[in-house]
């Protein structure tokens, strides 16, 4: 009895070092000699696997300001007016965001030059004051800038392969060129110029402009996530044109992370805002005025990187 | 009166305790106190494809070894995720997450089958690799240093499961790696596609010329 226990046992451990052995060798399946792999796909299964995406982490809201500048062909980017001034928040915790429009033509105090249109900051004392005037007037602490031109706009949109913009109401303006009636566009760089500087087809102009600005960005955002999960390879590509095509307080690596973070900002989780203004004049200069009920949006925005509601 | 037990009886006692304590760690899958030598396999090495870099400044810069550096991070990540016998059983030896960042680090280990094997683990008897390519771009800062690469993964192997079936495992995948004091680590893995096809077995007909394309014998 006990002799048959030991071998029995013996038989165990001798035949689980044979089949970890045999099992240990990655080498050879070896089908029987006399079979031959046909490989007739009976059954497919496509999986889809595990996905994980570096982001940015942070306690706190990142805020970068977006300037379009009006500068042309030849003309420096920093010194001309800025066309197009946008505060993005982005709350890295939920992974939301608001895009904040702020009309060019806003009459603010411009931390040493008085008060003037926003968009003589630019011209005033570059990117920088523009920056300064933005924190004064919402008291949001901006973490980066990014400038851009005409060229650069249209550069990137193209390098995205175009974009897919709603065109809510007509737009037939002769000094855009923008040519669009209402509905689902695919749009070039050009056209996508078109359409973000159109402001002569709206009853409010500037302020409808401001919007149909960020809502650009919004559609760029779909299509550069498009893009990526597509194919993440191309991320690399969009880094490069993006870069080429702005002028930025952004280290590097800070913008690989932020493309990174942006795969993973719905776009349904962002809101595109104009802060709230009425159109006047200024002596002889139309101007926007901003709203004193601004002051909650900023508040709030500064908070939580988001502003809710529309 | 009570009888004394014979010596061999707790020989024998002893000699169960012993066997047990050494199945149980054979089947935890500790393969540092196992009480033979594993057997030894040839490290799995992707095949080296295509190279590219795509530099923030014009000037196309050189980025050294970060090529050969992604191609030994991924290479050994493979082996773990599908040649280590541990994941055709279990799941993939612990000391493959030492290939992803710390960012990555949890999500790999929370989706740690399905980057390999995925609902395969467990089924597989043997797995041998077909072919393999890997693809390098490297993203160049506008400094000239190498920030981030993409890794794009082509890898099939057939293996053969415990039921009898032959299959055969198509891996595509692209995984982001970013240096970190030196090595290149998987810092994300954005995209990874499985498709698992059957291989139905067929007799060679003799002197036939074969690949007649019979789909005889199909898998169940």
């Amino acid at each position: 009895m006990a002799a048959a226990s030991v071998a029995f046992l013996v038989l165990v451990v001798g035949a689980l070092v044979v089949v970890r052995a045999k099992t240990g060798t990655a080498e050879s399946p070896t089908p029987a000699p006399s079979m031959t792999p046909v490989a007739t796909p009976l059954t497919i299964e496509p999986v889809q696997g595990a996905t994980f995406v570096p982001a940015l982490q942070g306690k706190r809201p990142l805020f970068v300001l977006v300037l379009g500048s009006d500068a042309r062909p030849g003309q420096g980017i920093d010194k001309e007016r800025a066309d197009s001034i946008h505060i993005i928040g982005i709350n890295l915790k939920t992974r939301r965001a608001t895009i904040l429009g702020i009309p060019r033509d806003s009459w603010v105090p411009i931390p040493g030059h008085g008060t003037d249109k926003i968009n003589a900051s630019l011209s005033d004392g570059g990117p920088l004051l523009t920056v300064k005037t933005v924190e004064a007037l919402t008291g949001i602490h901006i973490d980066f800038y990014a400038i851009t031109s005409f060229v650069g706009l249209t550069n990137m949109v193209n390098s995205l392969g175009g974009v897919n913009v709603k065109v809510t109401q007509p737009m037939h303006d002769q000094y855009s060129r923008a040519n669009f009636d209402p509905g689902t566009h695919h749009m070039n760089g050009k056209e996508a110029l078109e359409f973000a500087r159109d402001r002569h087809s709206f009853l409010s102009g500037d302020l409808t402009r401001s919007k149909n600005q960020g809502a650009l960005m919004l559609d760029a955002l779909s299509k550069f996530q498009k893009n990526f999960w597509d194919n993440p390879i191309r991320l690399f590509g969009t880094l490069k044109s993006v870069w080429l095509n702005i002028r930025t307080s952004l280290a590097a690596p800070i913008l690989y992370r932020l493309a990174l973070t942006a795969t993973q900002v719905k776009p349904s989780d962002v809101n595109n805002l104009v802060v709230p203004a009425t159109t006047g004049m200024q002596g002889a200069e139309s101007v926007v005025f901003i709203d004193p009920s601004a002051k909650a949006l900023y508040a709030q925005m500064k908070r939580t990187g988001t502003i809710s509601g529309s | 009166m009570r009888r004394r037990r014979p010596w061999w009886a707790i020989v024998i006692a002893v000699v169960l305790i012993a066997a047990i304590a050494v199945l149980a760690l054979i089947l935890s899958g500790n393969r540092q106190v196992l009480p033979f030598e594993p057997p030894k396999r040839v490290p799995f090495t992707f095949k080296l494809g295509n190279t590219s870099t795509v530099s923030l400044k014009l000037k196309s810069p050189s980025v050294g070894d970060v090529p050969l550096s992604v191609q030994k991070t991924l290479s050994d990540m493979y082996d773990g995720l599908f040649l280590d016998p541990h994941a055709w059983s279990t799941a993939p030896p612990s000391d493959v997450y030492d290939h992803f960042t710390e960012a990555a680090k949890p999500a790999a280990q929370q989706d740690g089958t399905s980057l390999g094997l995925g609902s395969l683990t467990g089924t597989i008897k043997t797995l041998k690799v077909d072919s393999s390519n890997l693809d390098v771009r490297v993203l160049v800062d506008p400094a000239g240093h190498p920030t981030s690469a993409m890794g794009l993964v082509q890898f099939v192997a057939t293996a053969q499961t415990k039921t009898g079936s032959t299959i055969r495992i198509t891996r595509k995948a692209q995984y982001l790696l970013e240096n970190v004091n030196g090595t290149w680590l998987v810092a994300g893995f954005p995209k990874t596609t499985t498709t698992v096809d059957r291989i139905v077995m067929s007799p060679v007909p003799t002197g036939g010329s074969g690949g007649s394309g019979s789909q005889s014998g199909s898998g169940s």
